[in-house]
């Protein structure tokens, strides 16, 4: 090999590209030519000067985070779905079937209470989404109703059924993508509508019909969607896109925004008292609700850190707000009558927020409850699983996914178990309502449980 | 990627994970064009290595099966939103399509070396020297076949040396 022909090899050779008899006799020539080896080093400077010069900026830490539960959420449903394949033909699934045919779970109460034994299943119905981890499929209760999204034949639709019986009062048109809420007269869900955007429907609540659509602008929030937020005085506010859309809820006109999040950063809000309450990045607001009016506003501990929704709950008066930044997050108190910042303690991983008179309560991998007063960390259990927390009557209600599932009911004081649920595996919400129980459970199915409980 | 693959082990994925992260964002980067999009695009690309590994094949490198799939969600996005927008061929074109180089300088600020390159010339360079990718995955990730891999490489890195070249004079 010459030097030409060595000189016109010098930029795969220094790549590692050429094939092995080729690359033989480059180093052959090089070892030889001290002209084409001057040519060689100086082809390697170039080289090093680019790869110091790197490409573009490196991933940022709050993408890594949400990539990172995301596909782990991911692995978690996949080898849920290999074991249950597994499991079909085996005892295991025998056993749950049957504990499931038969309708009834075995409940453990604590000391002191009065021992029933088992719950009675009232009804169930098949077919609800069950996404695992996804916030798209929650289960709405309101009224009488409940309102649960269902896939039939690869189509999506908001169902409605009587709460006491089960009976399905109607389907709602196709093209429904979940995140649903409910006032008394409307259901609202969002509809998918390309380029990463949505639009809200509302649908009448007593027969599914269609009201109107609000087309949203393309969501900016890592962790997705989240549903409108019923207002009452004929109002819902949705935050979409790092802007918050108060509606007519009669009409679906828009009324007023207000654009919060620098960069569409997405925002929280919550309702209460005529008053919207908005977490921002470093911002907290309240708005009136009829005019959109700035009420008060203050600098807060950064909040929303890139693009992951901040979780905000009201209670007491008081609102909590988490950062939701994976293994990172910031959990801080506003006395809403003060408007001052009451405390802030590292909440670590957290999925869901409750907040009751006794404090917030941070779902996480575990179940942990703070005094609203002081921050405190009152108790803390652990609870693995992806379903959000409910709360009546001094109870907090969690699924723990270990194992076969177990429904808890924990004192909000203490987190001492008051009674629980075996054999119950869900990603949804367990809801209350007299003495019975609702909850979806990971294979789609919906049970009413009557409850013999304290 | 074995030891995911036959077992689901979440540890193995995140190792994969972390040495695949940076090309990727690159590639997805540099097909897109924003970085919100190239995000999205990568996390939809690990989300579907998660629900394929059971037609994962073993012998197959993990990057050259996990770029084509980062290069079909890029696809499928670009193709999204072309069909929204109704520009669908001529976002295709803009894709494909090489950006026109810029005027050599010399020397330049090292960010902006690769930047005075053709963008096909460009991200193979970025890819190979910056990301330590071998020829086979680059041509993966970019789709082009290996040879027009190294041909692109070479034709960009000897570029750079006549713009050095011509800049000593």
């Amino acid at each position: 090999m010459n030097c030409r022909q060595t000189q016109s090899r010098l930029e795969l050779h220094v790549l590692g590209g050429l094939g092995p008899l080729e690359e033989a006799a480059v180093r052959e020539h090089l070892a030889g030519c001290a002209d084409c080896r001057d040519a060689e080093a100086d082809c390697r400077l170039l080289v090093a000067d680019i790869a110091a010069a790197g490409d573009g900026p490196p991933p940022r830490a709050a993408f890594m985070a949400a990539l990172h539960r995301a596909t782990a959420d991911e692995i978690r449903r996949q080898n849920r779905r290999v074991w249950m394949r597994r499991a079909a033909g085996g005892a295991a699934a025998a056993a749950a079937a049957v504990a499931l045919a038969v309708g009834a779970w075995r409940l453990a109460w604590r000391e002191g209470t009065t021992p029933v034994g088992a719950a009675a299943e009232q009804w169930r119905l098949d077919g609800a989404a069950a996404d695992a981890a996804s916030p798209a499929d929650g289960v709405v209760v309101r009224g009488g109703s409940m309102y649960f999204l269902s896939r039939h034949e690869g189509e999506q639709a908001a169902v409605a059924v009587e709460l006491a019986s089960g009976r399905r009062r109607w389907r709602g048109q196709g093209g429904c993508a979940g995140y649903l809420s409910a006032d008394d007269s409307r259901v609202y869900c969002l509809a998918g509508a390309g380029r990463g955007r949505f639009d809200l429907l509302a649908l009448d609540a007593a027969t599914g019909r269609r009201l109107w659509r609000f087309a949203g602008q393309k969501e900016t929030a890592l962790s997705g969607p989240c549903p409108a937020v019923p207002l009452g005085q004929g109002r819902v506010a949705w935050s979409c896109g790092g802007a918050v859309h108060v509606l007519d809820a009669a009409t679906g006109e828009p009324l007023w925004r207000h654009d919060a999040g620098p960069g569409g950063a997405p925002v929280a809000v919550a309702g209460a008292a005529g008053q919207l309450y908005l977490a921002a990045p470093a911002r907290f607001c309240c708005l009136d609700v009829a005019t959109g009016r700035t009420v008060w506003q203050l600098d807060t501990p950064a909040v929303g850190v890139g693009r992951r929704r901040p979780l905000l709950a009201l209670a007491d008066g008081r609102a909590y707000v988490l950062s939701a930044a994976a293994g990172a997050g910031e959990l801080w108190s506003l006395d809403l009558a003060t408007r001052r910042v009451g405390w802030s303690v590292p909440a670590g991983e957290a999925r869901h927020l409750l907040a009751t008179q006794v404090g917030p309560f941070v779902r996480g991998g575990d179940v942990r409850a703070y005094d609203g007063r002081t921050g405190r960390l009152l108790w803390r259990r652990e609870a693995s699983g992806c379903g959000a927390m409910t709360a009546q009557g001094g109870l907090l209600y969690a699924v723990d996914s270990r194992g076969a599932g177990r429904l808890l009911a924990l004192h909000q004081a203490d987190g001492e178990e008051a009674w629980a649920m075996d054999g119950l595996r869900s990603c949804d919400a367990f809801r209350r309502v007299g003495r019975s129980g609702y909850v979806k459970t990971s294979d789609g199915v919906i049970h009413a449980i009557a409850l013999r409980t304290p | 990627m074995g030891r995911f693959a036959r077992s689901g082990d979440a540890e193995a994925f995140a190792e994969l994970m972390a040495r695949s992260l940076p090309a990727a964002l690159a590639v997805a980067r540099r097909t897109l064009g924003d970085e919100a999009s190239a995000e999205d695009a990568v996390q939809e690309a690990f989300l579907r290595v998660v629900r394929g590994r059971a037609g994962y094949a073993p012998p197959r490198p993990f990057a050259n099966w996990f770029f084509t799939i980062l290069r079909n969600v890029c696809t499928d996005l670009l193709r999204a939103r072309a069909r929204d927008e109704r520009l669908a061929e001529a976002a295709v074109e803009r894709a494909a399509a090489d950006r026109p180089a810029a005027e050599l300088t010399w020397p330049p600020d090292a960010a902006d070396l690769l930047a005075l390159l053709p963008a096909g010339d460009g991200d193979v360079l970025a890819l190979r020297i910056v990301h330590g990718l071998s020829f086979r995955e680059v041509a993966a990730a970019l789709g082009i076949s290996e040879e027009a891999a190294k041909k692109r490489a070479q034709r960009g890195l000897r570029r750079l040396r006549q713009a050095a070249r011509l800049a000593e004079l």
